[in-house]
């Protein structure tokens, strides 16, 4: 069992493009959506750039990234929902996708008929419906109210019986999006368990959403994507990397304005009478794409710290930088380093 | 069942449902329209009650299959707009449950217009069965249009709004509510206008016990384009739907 990218891209077309003066991203912010290109007089937004991984049998991804970095569609590709513009997708069976739960649920119908009709939208034949349904029905825990109609239920309510329905007739290679986080904190758990049940049931997972926790528990291979592009790949570390760098104490205004005025890699401590880590800060001028921040290693080989940088920015430090350590701003393909700086 | 069938009977349930009459509101709503016309504009012609009530009935009765068909064709992918970007069906299970969903009102107005021919004024002959083909046509003039026009009314949205607005002027271009061979420019308003043939081919071989040759042969000649066209456009739009709807 496989599910795999290849130098995956989409473009969506923009059909009305407005004034572009506001376009100037805001310094410090992250950066959102795709990027926007221009193709034969028209206008696309590249919401997903030259994305490749492979996946096998258990492999559960979890797509970490902002708003609009693109991991619903990535989703919605692998599901078969968009095609691609250029590069493929290749599966060893049928993926379903669990992007939207209130998806083909008639809110006039009874809970029952619309565990039939999402069968039958998983391609089931009527027999298979029939035996699946007395344990879906137990698995939502929702007795009597599965004979009334959708529209007497709870949001909850309503989640229960889509995740439920959704999962019993899901495929091998599974596709979700976001909702997880959602219900009471005893389904929640259940949906946990069902998880594991498909990773006993060696099936591929992936999965998009904000809680990282939830992804924690769940995923044993993670991506961080940002603008379309892969921006981390790898372990579950790449979540803590992204948790890291979205955290509130980034960088203040107060240092993002000492950045601006500085040059180079300088080292800035924590303000007088604060216990806070300090802050490495640089600020190169005409400096390559692949900008990186490394760590110069006791064997003397530098590490890196942050896999991609922009050419002014700041890194809180972490707990395990000591006075003493030197660290290096350059690109990964030259030895030479931009900027040197070694902590006081 | 297949899903197609389902969703277009969730889709009239969803309509009704919760009503006293149920899916008997479209006999009662089409009984009425009938009634009405054939009162009002029965005054302004000179064949008889008889006849005149029959003519309404079957040529209203295509009318409406025809009208919805036309009009929803057009939206059968806007209406799935959450199962497109939902799930990885087959588009053409939107275009078969469009075109089933009207049947299904379809065959409750042919109810209507069967019991109709009770007063048909001309004998039962062997020719009137030349209508039961002439409604397969009916189908499959539906899906290649629905396979057409679903997906250029969802990128160009004004479309849909062209093509509802024409449709109610076309009513009025099409023998239904007067009869072509009561004026030479009625006669050839008739013969240019497509909708006209179709209509011909169902309501002559009933009415007047005649076979109109020349109709079948503009219907034919519409669904072999129609058909191909169908093909094409279905096929060149397949991939960007998801990024119209």
């Amino acid at each position: 069992m496989q599910l795999s990218a290849d130098h995956l891209c989409i473009d969506f077309p923009l059909s009305a493009m407005g004034h572009s003066t506001a376009f100037a991203p805001v310094p410090g912010a992250p950066p959102l959506g795709g990027r926007i290109h221009n193709a034969r007089g028209h206008s696309f937004v590249r919401a997903i750039d030259d994305v490749s991984f492979s996946l096998g049998r258990g492999d559960r991804l979890a797509l970490v990234g902002h708003n609009g970095s693109g991991k619903s569609t990535l989703l919605r590709v692998l599901a078969g929902i968009y095609f691609p513009t250029s590069g493929s997708v290749h599966s060893s069976g049928h993926v379903s996708g669990i992007f939207n739960m209130s998806l083909g649920f008639r809110q006039e119908a009874s809970g029952y008929r619309n565990l039939v009709l999402k069968g039958l939208m998983a391609g089931r034949t009527r027999a298979q419906i029939e035996a699946a349904l007395p344990e879906i029905a137990e698995f939502t825990g929702l007795g009597p109210y599965l004979d009334m109609p959708l529209q007497s239920y709870s949001q909850g309510m309503a989640m229960r019986l889509a995740f439920a329905a959704t999962t019993a007739f899901s495929n091998d290679i599974l596709v979700m999006d976001e909702w997880i986080g959602a219900g009471d904190a005893g389904f929640q758990e259940k949906i946990i368990g069902r998880m594991t049940d498909f990773l006993h049931a060696s099936t591929i997972i992936v999965l998009a959403s904000h809680s990282t926790s939830l992804l924690r528990r769940i995923a044993n291979k993670a991506i961080w994507l940002e603008q379309g592009r892969v921006r981390m790949a790898g372990g579950i570390d790449v979540i803590d990397e992204y948790e890291a760098s979205i955290m509130p104490r980034g960088p203040s205004p107060a240092i993002r304005r000492r950045v601006r005025e500085g040059h180079g890699l300088w080292w800035l401590p924590s303000e007088s009478g604060s216990e806070g880590p300090g802050h490495l800060l640089w600020n190169i001028a005409d400096a390559p794409l692949d900008l990186q921040l490394f760590v110069i290693g006791p064997d003397g080989r530098r590490q890196p710290v942050r896999n991609v940088i922009d050419q002014a920015g700041a890194w809180t430090t972490a707990d395990w930088v000591r006075p003493g350590m030197v660290f290096e701003v350059g690109s990964p393909k030259s030895e030479q380093p931009l900027a040197r700086c070694a902590i006081p | 069942m297949p899903l197609w069938s389902n969703l277009a009977l969730e889709d009239l349930r969803d309509r009704y449902r919760r009503t006293v009459l149920g899916l008997a509101w479209i006999i009662a709503s089409f009984g009425l329209f009938v009634a009405v016309k054939v009162f009002v504009f029965g005054q302004l012609t000179n064949v008889s009650g008889k006849e005149f009530g029959v003519y309404v009935t079957l040529g209203f009765g295509l009318w409406t299959y025809i009208n919805a068909m036309v009009v929803d064709a057009c939206t059968a992918y806007m209406h799935s707009r959450p199962w497109i970007l939902g799930t990885a069906t087959p588009y053409p299970v939107f275009l078969l449950q469009a075109v089933f969903r009207n049947w299904l009102v379809f065959g409750m107005i042919l109810v209507v217009m069967a019991i109709a021919l009770y007063w048909k004024t001309t004998p039962w002959v062997p020719v009137c069965l030349t209508a039961l083909p002439a409604l397969l046509t009916y189908a499959v003039t539906s899906l290649w249009m629905a396979a057409i026009l679903a997906p250029l009314c969802a990128r160009y949205r004004d479309l849909f709004h062209a093509v509802q607005t024409s449709m109610r002027l076309i009513f009025f271009a099409t023998p239904i509510l007067w009869i072509p061979s009561t004026s030479g420019r009625l006669m050839l308003l008739a013969k240019l206008n497509p909708i006209s043939h179709f209509v011909a081919i169902v309501r002559d071989p009933l009415m007047y016990d005649r076979f109109p040759a020349d109709s079948w042969l503009v219907v034919l000649a519409i669904n072999a384009v129609g058909l191909v066209a169908g093909i094409v456009v279905y096929a060149t739009t397949r991939r960007r739907i998801a990024h119209w709807v």
